[in-house]
């Protein structure tokens, strides 16, 4: 084995080995053959030197992505890694969708009192985030993509004006917090031509369900607790409400998809306790301690021990799920 | 492939098998002739789309060779190959003969056309 073909081996260990064992060696071979140039001298220094170029490589590294993140025909345990992550794409985009609506709508109905959101241009660029969430449930997943990254774009600017203006005071949460918005927007390449069309219905339903429901909450928190209640806390109890409906409700359904939903709220404890965590430990680096502050410690604290508490038992559920899958078959 | 529309690298790999049966670079030139050079199939592509062809039925394995100390493994078009390449050739003749009628019948404005 020559140099090149072992380089382009160790590329191809990114496909799935069953994939592997069908697929490996057509592909070395076709590889080399469209790799090698015609004149001897140049063929034999690219033999002993050659790599496979970029585009090769992600052609190989998107077949990967395709194939392990599965959607229509693929094997069950690929097909439910595919939902898992198109799940959380969804959940994650309808998160900043709902945020975006109220935000939007809280500014409108009273633009000059002070809200829990700044009336400012960020609040309408918010739109961007329903626009992406909207393309995506009716199936224009490209528009979807791009919209989604413009939105991400644009929060990621606004992030850095923020984090100049307040000194980096809450760095680590923001840019926890941007890395967690970043997440369902890479989570978008699991809709690929395979994946199988989202139902736009129950989607539509949770988007106007979360905005009644948010503002619902928020209009009632800020009234009796103004300034208690933040973002990863909402974000945690709607984590903490979901897993315990979903743990007490006994699995129905077909199987993958109760296997898959496991997974997706496993995953979104996993997020919702990270950021929780990360703004305790921004809250607790603040030098200025006021009552109201030790307020805050303590609930965001309940918090992290209420989502670790249900994570657990969704973990467990999660990974007895993925074993019970039967293991991939060679093609 | 039902319900869902034929990729272009789709649509050229059957293309590049209907005469005769070709092998993995075969292909991949075929696809280069077939388009004047503007497809290039990148190989991971290439299988990615010929995994799916062979999946839905419209390819099939049809014969090994040994060359240069290397499996060579040649692929042909199914009837069922066929059947949905001249789908979807019909579909995209229909396609540009309504954008041609469109452009035929237009006229810029100050001419007194459609426009």
């Amino acid at each position: 084995m020559n140099r090149l073909e072992e380089r382009y081996r160790r590329v191809l260990r990114l496909l799935p080995a069953s994939y592997r064992q069908a697929w490996e060696e057509d592909m070395v071979a076709t590889f080399l053959h469209s790799e090698m140039p015609e004149d001897a001298e140049d063929a034999e220094f690219a033999v002993d030197h050659g790599r496979p170029s970029w585009p090769e490589v992600a052609s190989v590294v998107a077949l990967a992505v395709r194939l392990r993140l599965g959607g229509d025909g693929a094997p069950l345990r690929y097909l439910v890694w595919g939902e898992t992550v198109r799940r959380l794409a969804l959940v994650g985009l309808l998160v900043q969708a709902v945020a975006a609506l109220v935000g939007i709508g809280a500014w409108l109905w009273s633009p000059s009192v002070t809200n829990p959101i700044p009336a400012d241009v960020q609040t309408l660029l918010g739109l961007v985030w329903v626009a992406a969430y909207l393309c995506l449930v009716t199936g224009r997943r490209r528009a979807a993509r791009w919209l989604a990254v413009t939105a991400l774009a644009q929060a990621s600017v606004f992030f850095g004006v923020d984090l100049v203006a307040v000194e980096g005071a809450y760095g680590l949460s923001g840019t926890v917090g941007l890395l967690l918005e970043a997440l369902p927007v890479v989570a978008l390449v699991a809709f690929h031509r395979q994946a199988p069309p989202v139902k736009a219905r129950p989607w539509l339903v949770a988007l106007l369900a979360g905005v009644g429901l948010l503002t619902v909450a928020m209009s009632v928190t800020y009234v009796s607790v103004p300034a208690l209640v933040d973002w990863p806390g909402v974000d945690c109890a709607a984590v903490f409400v979901a897993a315990v409906v979903y743990l007490s409700v006994p699995r129905l359904g077909w199987r993958s998809a109760a296997v898959s939903w496991s997974t997706t709220l496993a995953s979104l404890a996993l997020v919702a306790l990270v950021q929780r965590v990360v703004t305790l430990l921004d809250y607790l680096r603040l030098a200025a301690r006021t009552a109201e502050l030790d307020i805050m410690i303590a609930i965001a604290a309940g918090q992290t021990v209420a989502v670790l508490a249900i994570s657990v038992p969704l973990a467990m559920l999660a990974v007895k799920a993925v074993r019970a899958l039967p293991p991939v078959a060679a093609r | 492939m039902a319900g869902r529309t034929m990729t272009e690298q789709a649509f050229f790999v059957l293309t590049a098998l209907v005469d005769t049966p070709r092998h993995g670079y075969g292909i991949v030139g075929e696809v280069s002739g077939l388009s004047d050079g503007r497809v290039k199939l990148k190989v991971g592509t290439l299988y990615g789309v010929l995994d799916r062809l062979v999946a839905d039925g419209l390819v099939e394995p049809d014969r090994e060779e040994v060359a240069n100390g290397r499996l060579r493994r040649y692929y042909r078009l199914t009837e069922d190959g066929r059947t949905a390449l001249a789908a979807e050739v019909q579909r995209q003749a229909s396609n540009a003969r309504a954008a041609s009628e469109r452009l035929r019948a237009w006229r810029p404005a100050d001419t007194g056309g459609l426009a």
